[in-house]
């Protein structure tokens, strides 16, 4: 198994993921995507709204906005101690007041606990007028976003096969392809074509159309994954990959402990 | 987690493992088609969002749990293998 | 208002609204704007092309 990173920012992450099945790839993915707990806004209680935006229009802007996420602070709350009932280790309790005339912003969110907060502080709720009032108090759990999307930290995460483009031997240089690539990634290297960065490649195939005698073929490596994953901000992109791996890992854990005892 | 084992003789098991989806399911299964022993393995989950999902696996003489176990332990080393190669390559 | 995600994808796209309706008022090509805002996907972006301020509407109304 190996890693090869191409981008790693924030919020952003693209790596090529060599060696393993489709099976372990996909299985990645489906972890970012929808088992990795992440904060979200579950409940609020709304004290005063005289904005144009109705209670539930409020309520389902302020359970997308994105928070940051501390693993090590708090638990899923069917998981917690206090059966569900609410307690500082699975609640995070966050108030909202505003007055208008003003521009709300998820900005203006007071937390309850100062290590964790909004991770955009530039999420518009609503827009006061003058004599308009907006106050609520709002209570965020840990979910994952197989309940619903709001506890999805993983944004837009997929992968696709590395492809392997390749020239026969009868290959003319004719120039047809390289003219077809969209991703201009093609060029004439004296008297063959050279491919540049096969990972831009979109398995488009207008090369393979393009060329009259059929010297291209394109296929994809069954054991190579150009992964990417975009983080909403509750967690940096690279925590967000490594707590997915973990994810699947405690499932695994505990598979093998229930396993155990029904023996 | 929530195992209900619904059929079980020296060779196959029928086993509904609730609150899980096809990220576990999925890699498990593949994972136990990984060893050579186990001779059918697969999981059905009947409707997408009422039901549990059913997993089936038959061996050639090895106790399944056993082959559920192994497997099991297959993907936390996968994964962790991953963990490890991940970090110690995003760390640059 | 403005969505705070994506409806597709699920990215935070209302954070970037302001800034896209300010530079698109001064005559900026709304593409290029997107562009920088690293507005990527054709998901992302019709949520900020496509979307009317309806909130100045109603509001007299209230």
């Amino acid at each position: 198994m190996d890693v090869e990173i191409i981008e790693l920012s924030d919020d952003n992450a693209r790596f090529v993921l060599t060696g393993v099945n489709p099976a372990i790839a996909n299985g990645l993915r489906k972890s970012m995507l929808s088992e990795v707990p992440t904060m979200a806004i579950d409940y609020i209680n709304i004290y005063d709204n005289t904005s144009v935006l109705f209670d539930e229009q409020i309520g389902l802007r302020m359970g997308l906005i994105p928070i940051i996420t501390d693993l090590d602070s708090y638990v899923l709350s069917e998981d917690c101690d206090c059966n569900d009932e609410g307690c500082t280790k699975c609640q995070l309790t966050l108030t909202l007041s505003a007055e208008g005339p003003v521009m709300v912003y998820s900005g203006d969110i007071q937390s309850s606990d100062p290590n964790v907060s909004v991770a955009d502080e530039k999420v518009p709720i609503v827009e006061l007028k003058e004599r308009q009032k907006l106050v609520l108090e709002a209570v965020a759990k840990l979910g994952t976003g197989r309940k619903h999307v709001k506890y999805q930290a993983g944004v837009a995460c997929g992968y696709k096969n590395v492809p392997v483009i390749t020239f026969q031997d009868t290959c003319d240089a004719c120039g047809k392809c390289v003219d077809e690539c969209p991703k201009e990634i093609l060029r004439i290297d004296g008297d063959k074509v050279t491919v540049t960065d096969p990972l831009k490649c979109i398995l488009c195939r207008l090369c393979v159309d393009a060329c009259d005698i059929k010297a291209i073929s394109l296929e994809e490596d069954d054991s190579s994954f150009i992964f990417t994953a975009e983080s909403d901000g509750s967690y940096p992109a690279k925590e967000l990959i490594v707590q997915s791996a973990d994810t699947i890992i405690e499932k695994a854990k505990l598979l093998n402990e229930i396993l155990e005892s029904i023996e | 987690m929530d195992l209900k084992v619904i059929e079980k003789t020296d060779t196959e098991i029928l086993v509904e493992i609730g609150g899980e989806s096809h990220t576990l399911l999925n890699t498990l299964k593949s994972s136990l088609l990984d060893d050579p022993r186990v001779e059918v393995a697969t999981y059905d989950i009947k409707h997408p969002t009422i039901s549990e999902p059913i997993l089936f696996v038959k061996t050639a003489g090895v106790d399944p749990v056993v082959a559920i176990k192994e497997a099991s332990a297959r993907l936390i080393e996968v994964y962790e293998e991953f963990k490890s190669v991940f970090s110690e390559k995003a760390s640059i | 208002m403005i969505p705070v995600r994506c409806f597709t994808c699920g990215k935070v796209i209302s954070s970037l609204w302001q800034d896209f309706e300010k530079r698109v008022a001064e005559l900026e090509d709304p593409g290029k704007v997107l562009d920088d805002l690293g507005v990527e996907r054709y998901c992302c972006r019709r949520m900020l092309l496509t979307h009317i301020k309806l909130l100045d509407t109603f509001a007299p109304y209230q």
